[in-house]
């Protein structure tokens, strides 16, 4: 048995890497196999959510494999960093200034 | 019909509001005379009648494409896209999470992959995370979400609705109190009910529609409802005729709009 497996994500889940919870599924499964170095091709990934991104980074950070990542589109890399290296959220509302009106 | 100074966008949510209280006096859901209907307006409206058609009677628009369009909704009708139809359907979601990448899928090829809304990553963005948030949070049992472009009107209306539990509902679920639409607007602020980390997805899509995009944001949620544009923030309190089961997010932008760069600019 090879010690290494690659694996196609957009093969596993799709093009477009949306949901959370797809995630979450998808290393479930890199968990089960019995390979402890993993290596996630992202070749031809359009899209990933932040919240998708979040929860791969969560997984991989906790995950006892060696999981590293090829063929990274930019796009793919940006949301990466966006959430290793996360922006104060903006307070758009200001509850103690904004009143409500009633309807 | 409402007389309140409200956004446009706020009073096609009214208008829903209004047939259905209209319903409720005459036990008829009358839309004879609608001649004209925004998503905003027709997504919740379509789920009413889907709910009720059963116990009151439903007059269908004598406008044929209305009628069609509101059938599209509540399932009775099944059209394919094609490019000559002026109205797109509107995409449910399935409950099963598993059967959403085709669906998603559906809703970008529609569109275009968004190239006109801001370009393929916002309108991407916007998509997966709003859905991704009705499948985290709402705990739905219709939810459906609608684009349409309106080339006249030069602008896009892209919409999601869920009869889920609300964004209050959720907050309380996990014991924090807040008024209606303190709750939608601390959504708004980014606060999670699960970390700190979470709760971008509102936040960011905001900046990136209302700020980059020069649109507006619509939020409806059971008692509360939040408008923003570029300039302006609003907080409604609703009294019970216009209270909704669920939550309505409704973005008009301009259209076409130029492709934007959501990693620059301090979006995300």
């Amino acid at each position: 048995m090879k010690s290494t497996i690659k694996l196609m994500i957009k093969e596993q889940i799709s093009v477009d890497l949306a949901l959370r919870d797809s995630a979450d599924t998808f290393f479930d499964y890199v968990e089960s196999i019995p390979q402890r170095e993993i290596v996630i091709d992202f070749n031809h990934v359009k899209s990933i959510s932040r919240s998708f991104a979040h929860e791969y980074l969560t997984r991989k950070n906790h995950s006892k494999k060696n999981v590293t990542e090829i063929n990274v589109p930019d796009n793919v890399k940006k949301m990466f960093y966006v959430v290793e290296q996360p922006a104060e959220k903006t307070l758009i509302f200001d509850l103690r200034k904004i009143k409500s009106i009633t309807l | 019909m409402t007389e309140f100074q409200v956004p446009e966008i706020l009073n096609n949510y009214l208008l829903f509001c209004n047939y259905r209280e209209e319903c409720f006096k005459t036990k008829v859901i009358n839309l004879r005379d609608c001649k004209w209907i925004y998503p905003t307006t027709l997504l919740p409206l379509g789920i009413f009648i889907k709910h009720n058609k059963a116990e009151f009677e439903y007059k269908a628009p004598l406008d044929h494409n209305i009628s069609n369009y509101i059938a599209l909704v509540i399932g009775e009708l099944k059209i394919e896209y094609s490019e000559d139809k002026s109205y797109i359907p509107a995409v449910t979601l399935p409950k099963d999470q598993k059967q959403s990448g085709k669906v998603l899928d559906s809703i970008f090829k529609l569109h275009n992959n968004g190239e006109e809304y801001g370009g393929e990553n916002a309108f991407k963005y916007l998509v997966e995370e709003l859905v991704d948030n009705i499948y985290q949070h709402s705990n739905f049992t219709n939810a459906l979400v609608m684009a349409q472009k309106y080339d006249k009107k030069h602008f896009v209306e892209i919409c999601f609705f869920d009869d889920g539990i609300s964004i209050p509902g959720n907050f309380e679920r996990r014991g924090m109190k807040f008024e209606d639409e303190e709750a939608i607007a601390e959504a708004v602020n980014g606060l999670s009910t699960k970390s700190q980390e979470r709760g971008h997805g509102l936040n960011s899509n905001l900046k990136i529609f209302t700020k980059g995009l020069n649109g507006e944001m619509l939020i409806v949620s059971r008692g509360g409802a939040i408008f923003v544009n570029k300039n302006v923030q609003k907080l409604y309190k609703l009294r019970e005729i216009y209270k909704l089961s669920g939550t309505l997010i409704s973005i008009r932008v301009p259209y076409p709009t130029p492709k934007i760069d959501i990693y620059q600019g301090g979006y995300l």
